[in-house]
């Protein structure tokens, strides 16, 4: 029961129906029975580790947050008591006793998702025996999802949730499993346990998001996947130039597949009353790589900022290294460069994360290191700039700037449809040493890339609307797309809603005969 | 839910389920001459049909019901398709018999010469299902015949057909054919499909082997006895049509004694060129199909054949019979074009001759 099938929507209209029905102080139990019916269905075999998460985070927070409580009020008690160093001994008896449990936690079920995705990454370079390993549905999203929420109590964010359904719920929640939107817990359970009036602004805007993210997925990015599949892997026998192609596709196909996915997360979750965090904020019109990062899996980043980028940067390891740097005479490189090695840490992680092979890594340190030289060499960007006279609003700069980070995201691209890192590299170099023009203009030259002329023009033509709304909402920040079209009256919300669902279902790519792509996150 | 928001909400259900069925009428399709010969059949008058015809492409090319009418005065459908399979034939005849009541079944054998995996191939299904109207007896056939992760493409056909607005050009010359069709309130030819051409060697055809049943086939065709006499039938013909390409001895027998023994009949019409009075120099247009000229031959001796070896009345309404009328005087005069087609080796494919008359009027 993939987001795009059928079924799911006929489960996703059941469990609407029942939501609304259900009085409202219960309609979390609705939600929490549709999560553990969707991932029973879907993966029903590895459905005791989302429980084991669960409840390794409802045990693990409870603990916590007591033991927290517990000490504080046994620090007012004694706090008059105390001599000074009592109460240094006391919270360092603490902090520690907190660390002990919080990571007890965070190996567990960390251990748990790097076992199952990457022992046999380093059992093949290192030499140990393969294993037939499987990953249980969404387990880097859940893991994300939960451990920052044991970490926000070990921060004494909030006090965890004493009631384990509700916490499940949020570990569990259906829309969002399969790829995310990662969510914190601050922002997400309330909504999660509120009982949400029905309202049908926020069932049109939905519908509207969900037919959009059907409209990403199946008429884009499942009829680009097959260029890329098919000449990625066996990239040997193809020209330069149809690599370069493909690895462009990869840039329409990705970001269709994930930002449509994340669309329909997002729709359903709106059906429900739930507003799921923004995980895509138009990319591709980025100026610098950061920016992009700052657009592209926006919860993903803001996840691994709050709770790896900042713990790192900000470890004394770290600061200690700034003062030296400091006390060394080089003020701008003690600003800077702390920070950039923690940027760097924190791509190779994602890198990593984004699968078990070594050219993930290359992926993240690409990523990280672009990152790392523009931050340690702005100062000299800026005084180039300034001698060139270059306005940061000139629209040609701006053009370029978006150019130049596209062509960055691009080359990390390679290592992702690339088989390994020595493959990528030599893709690369194909592409610029084997790149003709000349042989675009070919007749079979589509019929390489395994689509047809007429799918072509579908997709420049799907691609031309994405655009033009993408330009909309890059313009109007303040209100989305759909608020805009909902409130032009029935004929129009009518209008847009029945062209793109008639978009959808003839110029899909689904049924039989057709290889439904799954969502490229799912395999996270 | 106010009453406005209901009025729109119906307004905007009204209108996405017309845009669907104009697509689903577009872009849905099987093949032409399946098209033609399955959903014609639906036409016919219920109770109107003295015999049954089933099988595939070689009733419709070598046996023309209303030139069996015009000589010996019963009527007949061709319900066939090309390269309907051994395993469809029940459901063709279950079809058959939920609208009309034949004192006599023909079955022509051809489908129990196809291999197991081609006989459960898609197309195979959609040529009937998919040209059959919404109602229980197709939502049965699905159930019965469909694997129950496939269904859903069947209830809703445009989940396959959608993309087929690759061909935009393709789909809008088949729209024209398909609603002058509807606009014919009857199939003039019932079931007709030729080409204008004397012994064209088809690739396809002169590559494939002998003709040989399996043991899918026969158990399909064990099945179908089991299922005539089940509905009571007594009077069953099963036929094999003149062939130039022959099928091997040993599957004949095979089918020949299944039937036999069964108590039914079986003619080896590809054998007995002599009485027939085919030349198999000039009345193929293929080596599995007559054309025109060998099928006038064919549709005299088996009717004859039939007229003397069963016995049935053959009265009719007056609105039947006068529909058969024109339909028999529209063949003729057909038949009498084709054949001077023929011998001009136009070498074209027609199916339902009665629209390309309209197309050049």
């Amino acid at each position: 029961m993939t987001y795009t099938s059928l079924r799911f929507l006929l489960f996703t209209l059941i469990c609407l129906t029942a939501y609304y029905l259900f009085p409202k102080k219960h309609r979390w139990c609705v939600l929490l029975l549709a999560s553990i019916g969707f991932y029973a269905i879907v993966c029903l075999k590895y459905i005791a580790f989302i429980f084991l998460t669960a409840a390794s985070t409802y045990g693990g927070g409870i603990m916590l947050s007591n033991y927290i409580d517990k000490r504080s009020a046994l620090f007012k008690e004694l706090k008059k008591t105390f001599t000074k160093e009592q109460k240094d001994t006391f919270k360092k008896t603490t902090t520690k006793t907190k660390k002990l449990i919080a990571a007890g936690i965070l190996v567990l079920n960390f251990g748990i998702l790097a076992f199952l995705k990457y022992y046999n990454m380093f059992a093949l370079t290192f030499g140990g025996p393969a294993l037939k390993l499987f990953l249980p549905l969404g387990i880097s999203f859940y893991t994300f999802q939960s451990m920052g929420y044991v970490i926000d109590i070990y921060r004494g964010k909030y006090k965890a949730e004493k009631n384990f359904f509700r916490l499940l719920l949020f570990v569990s929640f259906f829309p969002q499993i399969v790829q995310g939107p990662i969510s914190f817990y601050s922002s997400l359970s309330c909504q999660l346990y509120e009982g949400h009036d029905l309202s049908f602004f926020n069932i049109k805007k939905g519908v509207l998001l969900i037919t959009w993210g059907f409209f990403k997925k199946l008429v884009i990015a499942d009829r680009l996947v097959v260029a890329v599949n098919t000449i990625a892997p066996d990239y040997i026998n193809y020209s330069g130039t149809l690599i370069l192609s493909a690895a462009l596709i990869y840039a329409l196909q990705l970001y269709a597949d994930f930002s449509g996915g994340i669309d329909i997360s997002r729709g359903v979750s709106e059906l429900f009353g739930i507003e799921l965090a923004e995980n895509f904020k138009r990319p591709y019109f980025s100026r610098t790589i950061s920016e992009y990062w700052r657009r592209w899996h926006i919860t993903l980043g803001a996840w691994l900022k709050e709770y790896l980028f900042y713990p790192i940067a900000m470890s004394k390891l770290f600061m200690n290294f700034s003062k030296f740097l400091k006390k060394h005479g080089n003020a701008k490189a003690a600003k800077v460069l702390p920070v950039s090695i923690a940027s760097l840490i924190t791509f190779i992680i994602i890198g990593i994360w984004h699968g078990a092979n070594w050219k993930y890594a290359a992926f993240g340190i690409w990523n990280g290191g672009i990152i790392m030289v523009s931050t340690l060499l702005e100062d000299s960007f800026e005084h180039f700039k300034a001698k060139l006279k270059i306005k940061n609003e000139n629209p040609l700069f701006i053009a370029f700037q978006m150019l130049r980070t596209f062509f960055i995201v691009l080359v990390g691209y390679y290592f992702d449809i690339a088989n390994d890192f020595g493959s990528a590299m030599k893709m690369m170099i194909l592409s610029v040493a084997d790149f003709h023009i000349s042989e675009t203009a070919k007749l079979d030259f589509f019929r390489e890339l395994m689509v047809s002329r007429r799918e072509m023009a579908i997709v420049f033509m799907a691609v031309i609307v994405m655009l033009v709304v993408s330009l909309i909402q890059e313009k109007k920040k303040d209100t989305t797309v759909r608020e805009m079209i909902i409130s032009r009256g029935f004929i129009v919300e009518a209008a847009v809603f029945v062209v793109l669902f008639f978009s959808v279902v003839v110029f899909g790519v689904y049924g039989p005969g057709t290889n439904p792509a799954d969502f490229y996150y799912m395999q996270f | 839910m106010t009453k406005k928001r209901v009025i729109k909400f119906c307004v905007l259900i009204i209108i996405m389920l017309l845009i669907f069925c104009f697509l689903s009428v577009l872009l849905v399709r099987t093949t032409t001459s399946t098209e033609l010969h399955v959903r014609n059949f639906f036409k016919e008058p219920e109770n109107s049909l003295d015999i049954a015809l089933i099988g595939s492409s070689e009733l419709y090319a070598d046996y023309s019901p209303p030139l069996a009418y015009d000589k010996y005065g019963y009527t007949g459908y061709n319900l066939c398709y090309e390269g309907a399979p051994a395993n469809m034939y029940i459901p063709m005849l279950k079809l058959y018999l939920s609208r009309q009541k034949p004192k006599l079944v023909v079955i022509e054998v051809n489908g129990y010469f196809y291999s197991e995996e081609y006989c459960h191939r898609d197309a195979n299904y959609r040529r009937l299902i998919d040209n059959m109207p919404l109602s229980k007896q197709r939502y049965d056939f699905i159930n019965e015949l469909i694997d129950k992760d496939e269904r859903l493409s069947y209830y809703v056909p445009l989940i396959k057909h959608h993309s087929n607005w690759q061909n935009p050009h393709y789909q809008l010359e088949r729209l024209q054919r398909i609603i002058d069709m509807d606009n014919e309130e009857f199939s003039h030819m019932k079931s007709f499909g030729t080409r204008t051409a004397i012994n064209q060697i088809d690739p396809k055809i002169s590559k494939r082997q002998k003709s040989s049943v399996n043991d899918y086939t026969m158990k399909c065709l064990d099945e179908m006895i089991a299922f005539c006499k089940e509905q009571g039938l007594e009077n069953v013909l099963f036929m094999r049509a003149p062939h130039k390409r022959g099928a091997v001895d040993k599957s004949i027998e095979r089918i020949n004694k299944t039937v036999t023994d069964a108590g039914y009949d079986f003619v080896d019409f590809s054998k007995m060129n002599k009485e027939t009075g085919i030349d198999p120099e000039t009345d193929f247009y293929n080596p599995d199909h007559l054309n025109v000229f060998g099928n006038e031959k064919f549709t005299d001796y088996l009717g004859n054949y039939i007229m003397t070896h069963y016995s049935f009345p053959t009265e009719h309404s007056e609105k039947v019979d006068e529909q058969w009328k024109e339909c028999a005087d529209f063949t003729k005069e057909a038949f009498d074009e084709l054949k001077g087609k023929t011998l001009e080796g136009e070498n074209r494919v027609y199916n339902e001759y009665k629209m390309y008359k309209k197309k050049a009027a």
